[in-house]
């Protein structure tokens, strides 16, 4: 394996690709549904800005989680110094360990957005029930949050040699 | 700490006095008026309040001049400025705040009239100079073209496109003279004369051509002479104009005076809508509402001294009423409060959370921003908010509830050692080096916050009688859900075992207890088992302690990391400490907020889940509602 390509860096670097890319697209989306939902509400009632704005910002963790992971990565296998050796096996643990990040962190920030776009036309009728409107779009994080902490397991376990 | 209990009051007095009882209640902002019991209701006649619709129209009025006011105030006002403070006894004083405010009032009115007069003339002139424009070149006045002995005179526009065809036409008539003024996008100017023979014939003719006549009728001098006229009125208004918006802008440096009266206003009309909701006879008037049991003493001594001839009963809620809900807790916890209210008011029979649910919040939200920096950063600016802004209600709740966390984030920040991002030596153990022994924290804090709900749930059903429900439903439970992990520890696994076990078997014989055949006791005892993994999910869901408070962590490290690789040249060094700021900022605010609703919904799902009984109806004392002007208190509350 070792010939033209030193494969097992860059399946890690790929993993960590995936994970901020991945993640961050999804929040992106998620942000911007939001943001369609918030900018309809606001053009009837400005001073719900900070209402809605707080709403529209929940979708954007997902994006961070996914940098933290890509983060992790990056320091596992050393590439803002020196470069670790790092066989293909491990270079493909790292690449599946960004997995869960990367792939729920995409779904659940649209879905969250949708929630979270959801919550903020409940603003628009009722802005004092913003607390439950905040828990249904929190209630889709929580898997975010899960899949955030099995990817960090998961590259934390991996031992490099 | 608890849900007060509430009282309901009656106050029978002389019709006379009514005013004062709803001032003095007003100034006490310690009651709620409701509709009046139906039977005392029966026996007394209600006359409408012809005063409020007044009111409302006045209010209205006020309004509209504050809007006009406001376009044209210039005076920035910074953030930072206090609303103006007015007594209670300024605030009452309606005349006098009349007569300050009715000067600008009328002002502003004026000026709002003769603005919109202008507007109005304006769009006139323009659509005047508009039409002109096309005659321009038409050296004749316009009083010169009227009919004479043998003569007609037409002025018009006739469509473009068809205009060739017309003019073809029109040849063919005798003693018809055309003249092309003015050539326009899609239509064309013509000045016609003819002889009065043809003229009908031509009137025919034209109307096929949509020939549409010039309304100049009257006008004088040429259209020259008409345009400049109106050039120069349109200059003149223009003046005029800038002038009245010089005479707005600089009165509306005393909107002031005009917000004071709005509140006053508004207030006079509030107390007045709840003088309608009383009954009245003749002479007397009753009225009833709620007032925390506390207040009663209180209540009844500052009404009596103001007015001798009054009668004060206190009853307690009937078994039906829906009575407000009203808590007290300490300083400390009061900032938690916007958080279940946010959720939902405890019902007035239910358990007040707040006193419990504090700690918890206090430390569920440490450990997920969980950074000594941060933690003193946040709190300083949040005090410093609290002072400067002075925000009130459910605002200052909210920052003093961020101020007091930021305690617990530096002191979880210190206990795993991280500091702006930089990990020094912890006081306990680092969660990036030691993962599933944070898990394990996060599980173990979890578990007691579970357990905590349902002894509540246990709590309130032993007060109400049940002893019988808390055992089965939640002291079973509790040996269930703590023997389960036990059971993978070697030590403990052989008692473990039989603990749940015996818990188990207790909850398939019991939770069908509702059901009426054996069947069903038997089959939803069974099925009761399945809310294990209920209890498991909730024990799980406390992982994003560690993970969002990982998110801070690693997102704070890697704002160093990116800013450190800048440092090296001047240059850099300027962007380094722009990163280092503007990234930390950014994380402190994403993180709060994360942090803030993950540590709610904790205690919305997780927490209340287990016991709370929500819907509790928020306690709306009649007390002065301002939204430009602050009240000096004066009484002082007993």
């Amino acid at each position: 394996m070792e010939g033209l390509f030193n494969f097992g860096p860059i399946l890690a670097v790929c993993g960590a690709a995936l994970a901020v890319g991945l993640a961050g697209v999804g929040s992106a989306i998620g942000v911007g549904l939001a943001g369609e939902a918030a900018a309809g509400v606001v053009s009837e009632n400005p001073e719900r800005f900070g209402q809605t704005l707080l709403l529209q910002a929940l979708p954007g963790t997902q994006g961070i989680y996914g940098l933290l992971i890509g983060f992790i990565v990056m320091l596992k296998i050393g590439i803002l110094g020196t470069l670790a050796t790092i066989t293909p096996t491990q270079g493909f643990m790292i690449l599946f360990a960004c997995l869960p990040i990367g792939i729920v962190g995409l779904l659940s920030a649209i879905a969250q957005g949708k929630a979270a776009a959801a919550g903020i036309a409940l603003i628009a009728k009722r802005p004092e029930e913003q607390g439950k409107a905040v828990t249904f779009a929190v209630l889709v994080e929580t898997y975010a949050v899960l899949s955030l902490l099995a990817s960090f397991l998961l590259v934390n376990g991996i031992q490099l040699g | 700490m608890a849900i007060l209990p509430m009282n309901k009051m009656t106050l029978i007095g002389l019709e006379s006095d009514k005013n004062c009882v709803l001032k003095t209640l007003q100034a006490m902002s310690a009651f709620e008026l409701i509709e009046v019991d139906e039977q005392i209701k029966e026996k007394c006649n209600n006359e409408i309040d012809a005063n409020i619709s007044a009111i409302e129209l006045e209010l209205a009025d006020v309004k509209t001049c504050l809007e006009f006011l406001k376009k044209y105030n210039n005076v920035k006002k910074s953030i930072l400025a206090q609303k103006p403070e007015y007594t209670e006894i300024e605030l009452n004083a309606l005349d006098k705040l009349k007569a300050e405010a009715m000067p600008i009032i009328e002002k502003a009115q004026g000026y709002e009239s003769q603005l919109s007069d202008q507007k109005s003339r304006v769009t006139y002139l323009n659509s005047m100079h508009m039409q002109l424009e096309s005659w321009r070149t038409l050296d004749v006045p316009f009083e010169d073209i009227k009919p004479t002995k043998n003569c007609r005179f037409l002025l018009g526009y006739l469509d473009l496109k068809q205009s060739e065809e017309f003019f073809e036409k029109v040849k063919e008539f005798d003693g018809v003279y055309t003249e092309q003024i003015c050539i326009e996008k899609d239509r064309i100017a013509v000045f016609i004369a003819c002889m009065n023979d043809s003229y009908d014939e031509l009137l025919t003719e034209l109307k096929m051509y949509s020939w549409q006549e010039a309304p100049f009728i009257g006008l004088t001098g040429t259209a020259q002479h008409q345009l400049d006229t109106i050039e120069a009125e349109l200059k003149m208004i223009e003046a005029m104009k800038q002038e009245v918006e010089e005479q707005a802008t600089a009165i509306s440096r005393f909107s002031e005076k005009v917000e004071a009266y709005y509140d006053a206003l508004n207030n006079e009309l509030s107390k007045r809508v709840t003088a309608y909701k009383t009954v009245a006879t003749q002479k007397a008037f009753v009225m009833q509402g709620w007032v925390v049991e506390d207040d009663k003493a209180f209540i009844q001594d500052v009404l009596l001294k103001d007015i001798p001839d009054l009668y004060i009963g206190f009853a307690e809620p009937g078994e039906d009423e829906i009575v407000p809900t009203v808590l007290k807790n300490p300083k400390l916890v009061q900032p938690f409060e916007a958080v279940t209210d946010l959720y939902s008011k405890p019902s007035a029979s239910g358990f007040d959370p707040n006193f419990i649910m504090a700690p918890f919040y206090f430390i569920f939200f440490g450990m997920m921003v969980s950074d000594a920096g941060y933690g003193i950063l946040i709190s300083i600016a949040a005090t410093a908010m609290l002072m400067v802004l002075k925000p009130v209600g459910m605002m200052k709740k909210l920052v003093s509830l961020i101020a007091i966390c930021g305690v617990s984030t530096f002191i979880w920040g210190a206990l795993y050692g991280g500091w702006f991002g930089v990990t020094l030596p912890p006081l306990w153990f680092n969660p990036l080096q030691q993962p599933i022994m944070m898990l394990a924290v996060c599980f173990a804090f979890g578990a007691v916050h579970i357990f905590v709900g349902m002894g509540i749930n246990a709590y309130m059903s032993i007060k109400r009688g049940h002893v019988l429900d808390a055992i089965l439903d939640q002291f079973v439970w509790f040996i269930m859900i703590i023997s389960l992990p036990l059971m993978a520890l070697p030590e403990t696994a052989p008692i473990a075992k039989w603990t749940a076990i015996a818990s188990a078997v207790c909850l398939v014989l019991t939770q069908g207890r509702q059901q009426k055949t054996i069947i069903k006791k038997f089959t939803s005892g069974l099925l009761s088992l399945y809310n294990i993994t209920g209890y498991l999910s909730d024990i799980l869901s406390y992982s994003r302690l560690f993970a969002l408070g990982l998110a801070t962590g690693v997102i704070a490290m890697v704002v160093n990391t990116v800013a450190g690789m800048m440092a090296g040249s001047i240059i850099g060094d300027i962007f380094m400490v722009a990163i280092l700021i503007g990234g930390h900022l950014f994380n402190i605010a994403i993180n709060v907020l994360g942090a803030y609703v993950h540590a709610s919904r904790l205690q919305y799902i997780e927490f209340f889940g287990k016991f709370y009984e929500s819907g509790g109806v928020e306690f709306k004392p009649l007390s002065y509602k301002t939204k430009y002007i602050k009240i000096k208190k004066q009484v002082s509350e007993g």
